[in-house]
């Protein structure tokens, strides 16, 4: 249970068709992290994927419109190291092989047990650590921690601002990829407006923490977050 | 010892000829054998004629066979007594077709008797199953006999003389056997011809058909039919004499042919019995041919004689090989099959005058048919009642194999109701047991959320299981039901998972009124396995289409899955 409250602040997206077995989900699964997005099928659930931060997907196998393994096929396709717990009422050999080659981190059959949520969530944490999704190291040895959204430099923290901090996710989301200034822009004037010179002053002050050739500047196009 | 010297006797009179029938107080003779003479001709004769012939021979034959010519006999007899005799003569063979009697004294006609079975039953003194007439004699009276006898075999030409009483006693007694087996063998037509329509076994009918033309047979041979003077014509009753017994022995050559499955096992056998049935046809089509066509040809009868007298002993040949072989039943088809041939080979020696016995000759043979009879029946019986426990094991066995692959449908069925149920409590259980552990606080509040939820599914649950395997409880119960309830509420939820799986659409066109009274897992066991059986083969998204149509006394339950259909081999393993 210690190792799984870094799970606490992760986003969990659960999709079913069946309402009442959403809630249960969502009930069950609510005692592990704060954050629960539901979705009753695959195409709901890769317009929310779209739009938002998930670290894990717990999926129906039967669904109309989209059933599970189409939906694993699809998110594999774009995110490469997302955990995908399948759920299914039926234990079919058939079923199990085919949805293999989309890695799903678990595939449980239903009813679904305390004690086998419990084990899947260890292996979906053990896998996200393995892959870096709970933190990465930039390349001058800073660490970022996604569950607690801390910066650590060896055992020293570095304190983040808001603003720091927002920023950072999103970078930290395209690590090692281009993040563009208009995605930059989007992030900021979101809620409220926020200048042009304010947002370039959030930057500066990023770059000033984790170091310039951590977050390189791209002319006029955008910053990559650079990591190990 | 004295029936040693009367033996003596007797030949010594036959060798020096004496020529008058005497009548004495203590020795009346019995037949006119030995004082009787004959002359065969086919010329224009009188009676007249031949009681002025000095060229007649003495009768060294009573039985003279096939013969094409009429027979002319004479015999003289004297009364020497006191008394006035009274005698019933009669010619012991029935069925013979002219006999013409005329009775001469001091050379004078003083009487004619119109005889034989081709002559009415009116012109007669009175009705006796022989030709037969009466003849008193008086005191010292002489009378001479002249017969005239035509028949397509002349069998008999002499004349038994028995005493007024004892002729009609005798009679009463062979009548009485007669009726007795005849009873019997009736009887017995009748029980076969019942137990082939029930067991459908074609060795009863055979077995009914051949006594039966063995009885027309004993009965017409034997004089009963003319006279019981019923109406029948007396050409057919003729005819009956000469057909029943070739029919009666094809029927006797198919029994085995048909019981021991001859086809299969021996093929040999069946060439030689097919040949033996081809010639019977044969000699029927040729019988018919001399009776109705040209009476001169009934002298080569004769050779057909053979196959009557080869015959039963090839059966018996082929019965004793089959209790060789060790085949089922083979033992008793060859018992009985040799009574029947002993008999039938004495009988035949008889009809072509080998051998002679007695009045009572004539009984014989329906006995011997009544013994083989029994035994053939009692092996078809027995066999056909192999054959009954078998069907009925397999149906059976059938109908078990029926109610358990409708179990396991109702079982398959269960499981799927319950998946949702289940997962639902297995929920449940868990968030109620996260709750204790991670959010204690919580737990009344959860608890009366989800308490009720839980009971709920565990009511659909018991009522489902109910509702799919409490059918299987009973073993069988005929009943009144409605078969469109039926599919809605059950045959169609038992397969609801394989449907959904399918997306198949279930039509029916059922009148909600129709009522079935029978057993209603059978209709379900069946309708379900048609289902299941086209679901298992049914691209996803077709329909099956059920229809009941009311027909005069019964329903038909029309089926269609447009998967193409049964294939003609295995449509008996629909519901394996």
């Amino acid at each position: 249970m210690e190792n799984l409250q870094r799970l606490k602040q992760c986003t969990i997206l659960i999709v079913d068709d069946d309402a009442k077995q959403l809630d249960m989900m969502k009930n069950i699964l609510g005692n592990f992290v704060n954050n629960i997005i539901i979705a009753s099928n695959g195409i709901e659930a890769i317009e929310i994927l779209e739009s938002k931060k998930i670290h894990i997907i717990f999926s129906d196998y039967v669904m109309p419109q989209m059933d599970g393994l189409k939906l694993c096929e699809n998110i594999r396709n774009r995110y490469k190291n997302i955990p995908i717990v399948i759920m299914s009422n039926y234990s079919e050999k058939e079923k199990l092989l085919n949805i293999i080659p989309f890695k799903p981190s678990a595939y449980l059959i239903k009813p679904i047990s305390l004690k086998v949520i419990m084990q899947t969530l260890h292996t979906v944490l053990d896998e996200m650590i393995e892959n870096n999704q709970l933190s990465f190291k930039l390349t001058n040895g800073l660490e970022y921690f996604f569950d607690t959204k801390i910066l650590k430099n060896g055992d020293k923290d570095i304190p983040l601002s808001k603003n720091e901090l927002k920023l950072l996710e999103l970078l930290a989301n395209n690590v090692n990829k281009l993040t563009t200034n208009n995605m930059i822009d989007d992030l900021f004037t979101d809620c409220e407006p926020m200048s042009y010179k304010a947002i370039a002053n959030v930057i500066y002050r990023l770059r000033k923490k984790i170091g310039k050739d951590s977050l390189e500047n791209q002319t006029s196009l955008g910053y990559i977050l650079k990591s190990i | 010892m004295m029936r040693f010297i009367l033996l003596i006797l007797i030949f010594m009179s036959y060798l020096f000829g004496i020529d008058i029938l005497h009548i004495e107080d203590n020795t009346i003779p019995k037949t006119t054998f030995g004082f009787s003479y004959f002359k065969q001709s086919d010329e224009n004769l009188s009676a007249k004629d031949i009681l002025n012939d000095s060229s007649l021979k003495k009768v060294k034959k009573l039985n003279l066979g096939i013969l094409d010519k009429p027979v002319w006999t004479k015999f003289t007899i004297k009364n020497n007594t006191q008394k006035i005799q009274k005698f019933v003569l009669f010619n012991e063979r029935a069925g013979i077709n002219y006999i013409d009697v005329y009775i001469y004294k001091d050379k004078k006609l003083i009487k004619k008797h119109i005889l034989g079975d081709m002559n009415s039953q009116v012109l007669r003194e009175f009705i006796s199953r022989y030709s037969a007439f009466f003849l008193d004699l008086d005191s010292n009276e002489t009378l001479e006999v002249i017969t005239k006898v035509e028949n397509y075999g002349v069998y008999n030409i002499g004349w038994y003389i028995h005493g007024f009483i004892d002729f009609f006693e005798d009679e009463q007694t062979i009548l009485f056997l007669f009726s007795f087996l005849g009873g019997f063998l009736f009887f017995y037509i009748l029980f076969n011809i019942a137990f082939y329509l029930i067991s459908k076994e074609i060795s009863y009918l055979i077995l009914s058909l051949w006594v039966l033309f063995i009885l027309i047979y004993t009965y017409s041979v034997n004089g009963y039919f003319y006279s019981f003077d019923i109406g029948i014509p007396l050409q057919i009753i003729s005819d009956m004499q000469w057909i029943s017994p070739i029919v009666s022995t094809i029927f006797l050559i198919l029994f085995p042919y048909i019981f021991f499955d001859l086809k299969n096992k021996y093929p040999k056998i069946v060439k030689i019995i097919l040949l033996i049935i081809v010639i019977y046809i044969f000699i029927f089509i040729s019988t018919y041919y001399m009776i109705y066509v040209d009476n001169s040809l009934f002298i080569w009868y004769k050779i057909y004689s053979i196959f009557y007298f080869i015959t039963p002993i090839i059966m018996l040949s082929i019965s004793f090989y089959f209790m060789l072989k060790r085949e089922e039943f083979g033992e008793y088809y060859f018992f009985g099959q040799l009574i029947l041939t002993l008999f039938n080979i004495f009988h035949t020696l008889e009809i072509l005058g080998f051998v002679h016995i007695s009045v009572y000759n004539p009984i014989i043979l329906p006995f011997a048919i009544t013994i083989d009879a029994l035994f053939l029946f009692l092996i078809v019986y027995k066999k056909s009642k192999q054959i009954l426990s078998l069907q009925q094991n397999q149906k059976d066995i059938l109908m078990e194999q029926l109610r358990y692959i409708s179990i396991g449908q109702a079982i398959g069925g269960m499981v799927h109701q319950w998946k949702i149920p289940l997962t639902y409590i297995g929920n449940i259980v868990t968030i109620l047991e996260t709750t204790l552990k991670f959010n204690k606080d919580n737990l009344q509040k959860e608890l009366e959320k989800y308490l009720p939820e839980l009971s709920l599914n565990i009511d659909y649950m018991s009522h489902t299981s109910e509702e799919l395997l409490g059918q299987y409880s009973s073993k069988s119960r005929v009943k009144l039901f409605y078969p469109k309830s039926t599919i809605e509420e059950y045959i169609l939820k038992v397969l609801s998972s394989k449907i959904t799986l399918k997306n198949a659409k279930i039509e029916y066109q059922i009148d909600e009124n129709i009522v079935f009274n029978m057993d209603e897992n059978i209709f379900i066991n069946i309708l379900i396995i048609l289902i299941d059986n086209s679901l298992d083969i049914m691209d996803i998204n077709k329909d099956i289409l059920i229809k009941i149509i009311e027909n005069k006394n019964n329903y038909i339950i029309k089926y269609n899955d447009r998967c193409g259909g049964i294939k003609e081999k295995p449509n008996y393993k629909i519901f394996d």
